[in-house]
């Protein structure tokens, strides 16, 4: 395990070193509040990470993520509005609608066979075209209307100033290890990721695995979906957009490879938080938009080629040992 | 390794539930209005509410606009420089709202924590803000929206025209055609009360005054000029007749007048704002008529309603609804451009 | 008792040519059987039909006596027979034990039994003394500790038949004897092992029979005592054939030294290299798989780095850019023509114009007319079917693929090719085609280079023989009536009395006395 775990290291130090650079350049950056708030802000990418890691550790990727969110928190947004349906109810569809979304990207890529970059963009499309099919109207007008049900907006609270959306990031970024490295199914991830044939030959579905990885993305983006309406109290035909960039980052900066086979959700949440500590830092400076984005790119850039670049070191240098130990056992052929 | 981090992880989590269990769940703005009410707790702004001197105490007042970039959050913010830019003991800061809601609420959130004294918001989307708003008022911070309000009471609006806007135009488009003709709008953004209520105003008077014009259609340019060009090409495709339109801002009137020019149609278009392109526009003939608003003042405006309100009290716990002032509309056209003077322009 | 396996007159046919004649194998429970036979005799072919990657055309299969039928992968595991192959198929980021327990996972809801895991493989690396350990993640492990993975996941399987396909053509000799040592341990418990060889001393110091095909047929099926290794050669290439394709042009050339290697080496791949290249000379280079040919041919080129040595072209020292090498004359035809030798999807003039942009091209654009001249230029001269310069060489047959990648090097006016196994998968015909372009480019000039296993066409075509053997140069064949016998011997590290050239470091005499050497 030493690669991992070096490269976990290094996640962890980046993430202290950035926090440790804002920290002593800006003021107010290491208060609780700030804190706190980054912890709440990194949740809902977080969230969704963790099943975009199982994504990508099979190979794969998911664009859609975004407009899933913001299709769900319309579809709930509007059935509090013209319904009034019960709180428990409306979260019990967002985590509904959000799992038929992961279904769907599954079939398209495993029965369709359309390959994942293509498949999950179209989604994407459809997804957000359903956000204007149930956006709130008036005299034929979109309007966003205010959510006034305490049962949802109390979702975007918090406990002694700990978010709720916080908490449930962490309890399910642990479920999420565990599936990874103790189930059946976390073993069958990571071999359709590193080789799918030999995964194939060993009798393992991979087309169902990867089925999988689709749904639990597809459901969590359902959660996420409760935790931001609930915050934000409305849902905007927007909301969501880019989303699906921030998640792909933080998955990839926290140490999973997109050639598949490689990473954990620590290393997720690891990149989750990173991201939610830079963008919090970056608006302390006060500085243009222009300059906000730079900064922004140039980090997210650097983080992933030096993943890059450590992975390919790493390669060479484990069969640089493996052909020096070779020798060392008595000359090469 | 692996073990341990994973019964690091358990017993974080337990422990927040723990935590969970010692308090209650609650909202950002019960969460702040507790904290503020509460005494000295040094974390939330219990200092903004009372006993904090607006114009010998350290201040400080955050305008976050919708887009930075846009010709009227230049002139407000231009405005509220030149006024704050007199009190030596005040820090003004100007964030970018980047037209979207979750940014606004992260900003929001940022000055909240910081402590700011007061904030001057265009709220992207009404709904969308409410609760930030809420938690900023409750924590004590004065909010006062700029043109565009969020959806919940506050300490101050300053609205530039909208309904007044829609209803003056739709007098004008009225008279001018004579009682009888087809009008098509381009709105704003789905969820701004500004569009909202130029909206409103345009359709009472139409309604009641002019019921044989007819309203063709009306779709969203999204505040912004080559979306409202696309919008118009549109029409122009679909109807045969259009005899006026109105836009909800000047930047969606100036992708109209470019489409309308292409086709080589004559038909009157009607903005909203005042800025200085689209006087130019007028002068030129592409365009018929704005309401101006001059933004400058009304960025003042907004400062000057901070200045009010920091140290008084006065946060959306005492207040029944928002105080609103309006700015004063003035329906500018070929006729009387002259009016606007140069510094007027913005 | 009844034979473990039996493999009773297997037909199998492609495409109208027969590949097995009617072929009988067997293999007794606990017995380590070689399978040997020159490229081309069917013993993959017949491996593929034993596990159920091709079906066969006739014939019958027997397990412990009964008769079975195996058309699916799934059919050969579930009856006991386990392969491990040249490419190893594990997963990197995974331990030793969830590689070998991968799809057959001990599990409880979906939650691994780690524990049990850990006990079933831990115990089975103790049994057979493997150097690996059941938590390492195998990307961390060496190429021998990887196969001994594979073999794992054979034993878990609770196999009783291990085919081998050229275990050790990439071990060392200790890795290579620890193999042997688990080979042993596997007959010692009862498991029957398959195994497919070249190399004449692995096969007499493991196997308790052998046996030799050729052309699709069994030729001979030795016991252990009987296996000598000069007979053994006899058997798989046939008497007469030997005589037939014996050399009958091996000579020294007294041309000027086009290219000089001297004393090239690359650690871990081949040292010591050194010989001369004369002009308008066929030289031919033979040697084992893993005998390191076409490495020593790619540094050469350029196409990888080199430790130390010198390489001299015309008298200069060449450059280590490909593009300089090609500037000055040099050729390279790789042995994955698919997917080195040329573009699938490009027409036959696009990948001619490939290498000669130097001229066909000026200021970055490409001189359209010229390029189409020379595109039908080639086919003409080459006799590409169908004759049309337009077409995809992906669409052409395997000959025709190849003469198009000649036709590449052969528009510039070579110096030097080095063309490495230049008829692999090419029919009768078109093989005479090509050895007569290469010969033409010989007469004008052009010093040839051909790497080749296909002895015939080495002896066929050559006018000199160079024979490698694990990284060094073993002989030399320069004059004489040589046999394919000969150069395979040879290639196996033995030298008969048709031979040039020092006995090579370490090895000695014929193998067969000696039972054994240090790899």
């Amino acid at each position: 395990m030493r690669q991992e775990n070096m490269r976990r290291l290094i996640s962890v130090a980046s993430l202290v070193i950035l926090a440790l650079v804002f920290g002593f350049t800006s003021n107010g950056f290491f208060t609780a509040t700030n804190i706190l708030s980054i912890l709440r802000e990194c949740a809902i990418t977080g969230i969704i990470a963790i099943g975009v890691s199982f994504v990508i550790i099979t190979a794969g990727i998911d664009l859609s993520t975004g407009a899933i969110v913001g299709f769900v928190s319309m579809l709930c947004a509007n059935l509090l509005y013209n319904y009034a349906l019960p709180a428990g109810l409306v979260m019990f569809i967002s985590v509904l609608a959000g799992t038929v979304c992961g279904v769907l990207n599954g079939f398209v890529v495993t029965k369709l066979r359309v390959p994942e970059f293509i498949a999950t963009l179209s989604t994407q499309y459809l997804f957000r075209s359903l956000v204007f099919v149930f956006a709130i109207r008036e005299m034929g007008v979109i309007t966003n209307k205010k959510i006034t049900d305490p049962g949802i907006l109390i979702m975007g609270g918090s406990v002694n100033g700990v978010y709720l959306v916080t908490i449930t990031f962490f309890a399910l970024a642990v479920i999420g290890q565990v599936i990874l490295k103790k189930t059946k199914l976390g073993t069958y991830i990571y071999a359709t990721g590193a080789n799918r044939k030999s995964a194939d030959l060993s009798g393992i579905n991979t087309d169902n695995v990867r089925w999988a990885v689709f749904i639990i993305t597809g459901f969590l983006c359902g959660i996420a979906s409760i935790f931001e309406i609930g915050r934000i109290g409305s849902a905007t035909t927007d909301l969501g957009t880019g989303l699906e960039f921030e998640v792909i980052a933080a998955v990839v900066i926290g140490g999973c490879a997109f050639s598949g086979g490689r990473g954990d959700i620590f290393g997720t949440a690891v990149g989750a938080i990173f991201m939610a500590v830079l963008q919090n830092g970056i608006l302390k400076y006060n500085l243009p938009t222009a300059a906000q984005l730079i900064i922004k790119g140039v980090v997210i850039v650097a983080m992933i080629v030096f993943d890059s670049v450590y992975n390919q070191y790493m390669q060479k240098r484990i069969h640089q040992k493996a052909s020096e130990e070779a020798q060392a056992a008595g000359g090469e052929a | 390794m692996k073990k341990k981090m994973m019964s690091l992880l358990m017993v974080g989590a337990m422990a927040v539930g723990m935590l969970a269990g010692c308090g209650g769940v609650k909202t950002d703005s019960e969460a702040a209005s507790e904290a503020a009410g509460g005494n000295g707790k040094a974390d939330t702004a219990t200092e903004a509410a009372t006993g904090k001197n607006a114009y010998s105490d350290e201040i400080k007042i955050g305008f976050l606009p919708n887009v930075i970039g846009d010709s009227c959050a230049a002139a407000w913010a231009e405005g509220m420089e030149s006024y704050l830019g007199n009190f030596s003991n005040v820090t003004f800061n100007v964030f970018d709202g980047k037209a979207s809601v979750d940014t606004e609420n992260t900003i929001m959130e940022q000055m909240i924590n910081e402590n700011y004294d007061a904030i001057i918001l265009q709220a992207t989307d009404a709904a969308g803000l409410a609760a930030s708003t809420d938690k900023a008022e409750a924590a004590g911070i004065p909010v006062i929206t700029c043109n565009l309000d969020a959806d919940t009471v506050h300490t101050g609006l300053v609205a530039g025209v909208d309904t007044e806007a829609g209803q003056q135009i739709a007098e004008r488009i009225g008279e001018s055609l004579g009682g009888k003709g087809k009008v098509v709008i381009i709105s704003a953004t789905p969820g701004a009360t500004k569009g909202e209520n130029i909206d409103k105003g345009f359709k009472e008077v139409l309604k009641e005054k002019y019921p044989d014009i007819e309203i063709l259609d009306e779709q969203s340019g999204e505040w912004l000029t080559e979306n409202a060009n696309t919008v118009m090409n549109d029409f122009l495709t679909k109807y045969q007749d259009i005899d006026a339109v109105l836009c909800h801002n000047d930047a969606m009137a100036e992708g109209a007048a470019e489409a309308a020019k292409a086709a080589n149609k004559e038909i009157q278009i009607w903005g909203v704002d005042g800025e200085s392109k689209m006087l130019d526009y007028i002068e030129q003939g592409l365009c018929t008529g704005t309401v101006y608003t001059d933004c400058q003042k009304q960025g003042a405006a907004c400062a000057q309603f901070c200045m009010y309100a920091i140290g008084s009290g006065i946060t959306a716990k005492n207040l029944s609804a928002t105080p609103v002032v309006k700015m004063a509309p003035i329906v500018v056209t070929k006729e009387n451009l002259s009016e606007i003077t140069e510094d007027m322009r913005w | 008792m009844p034979a473990l396996l039996e493999m009773k007159e297997i037909e199998k046919s492609f495409n109208g040519s027969p590949v097995l004649k009617k072929v009988n194998f067997s293999v007794e429970p606990g017995e380590v059987h070689a399978l040997m036979g020159e490229n081309g005799a069917g013993k993959s072919t017949l491996i593929k039909i034993l596990t159920g990657i091709y079906p066969k055309d006739g014939g019958q299969i027997y397990w412990n006596g009964e008769p079975v039928s195996v058309e699916h992968r799934k059919d050969a595991a579930s009856l006991g027979i386990g392969v491990i192959y040249q490419e190893l198929s594990l997963i990197p980021t995974l331990t030793v034990m969830q590689n070998v327990m991968l799809g057959k996972e001990q599990s409880k809801f979906g939650f691994v039994n780690a524990r049990k895991m850990k006990q079933k493989v831990a115990g089975l690396i103790e049994k057979y003394g493997f150097h690996v350990r059941a938590d390492e993640v195998v990307e961390t492990l060496t190429i021998a500790q990887r196969q001994t993975v594979e073999i794992l996941k054979a034993l878990s399987e609770e196999s009783r038949l291990i085919i081998m396909d050229e275990p050790t053509a990439s071990l060392s000799a200790k890795e290579s004897d620890a193999l042997f040592g688990i080979i042993e341990q596997l007959r010692r418990d009862g498991v029957s092992v398959i195994y497919i060889s070249h190399r004449l001393e692995e096969v007499y110091r493991l196997s308790d029979r052998l046996t030799v095909l050729r052309d699709g047929v069994t030729e001979a099926v030795l016991a252990k005592e009987q296996i000598i290794p000069a007979d053994v050669v006899r058997l798989m290439i046939g008497k007469e054939l030997s005589e037939a394709t014996a050399s009958n042009n091996l000579r020294t050339s007294d041309a000027p030294v086009r290219l000089k290697v001297g004393n090239l080496c690359k650690k871990g791949v081949f040292h010591d290299i050194s010989f001369e290249i004369h002009k308008g000379e066929i030289v031919g280079f033979a040697g084992l798989v893993g005998a390191g040919r076409t490495e020593v041919m790619r540094c050469i080129y350029g196409a990888d780095p080199y430790d130390s040595g010198t390489v001299e072209f015309e008298g200069k020292p060449l450059a280590k850019q490909i593009t300089k090498n090609i500037a000055n004359g040099f050729g390279f035809v790789p042995e994955d023509r698919r997917n080195q030798g040329f573009t699938p999807l490009l027409s036959i003039e696009k990948n001619v114009a490939l290498t000669n942009y130097d001229t066909l091209a000026a200021g970055g654009f490409v001189k359209a007319a010229a390029e189409k001249k020379l595109g039908v230029e080639m086919v003409g001269r080459l006799a590409i079917k169908p004759g049309d310069s337009q077409i995809p060489v992906g669409n052409l047959s395997g000959g025709n693929q190849q003469k198009a990648v000649l036709a590449k090097w052969l528009s510039r006016g070579l110096k030097l090719l080095i063309i490495d196994e230049p008829t692999a998968g090419i029919d009768i015909g078109a093989k005479d085609e090509i050895y007569k372009i290469l010969e033409n480019l010989a007469e004008n000039g052009t010093s040839v280079i051909m790497v080749s296993s296909d002895l015939q066409e080495l002896l066929r075509v050559s006018q000199r023989i160079v024979v490698m053997r694990k990284g060094e140069i073993f002989t030399e064949f320069a004059s004489g009536r040589i046999t394919q016998e000969d150069v395979l011997m040879a290639e196996s590290g033995i030298l008969t009395s048709g031979a040039k050239g020092g006995a090579p470091q370490g090895e000695a005499g014929t193998v067969a006395k000696e039972g054994g050497t240090n790899g």
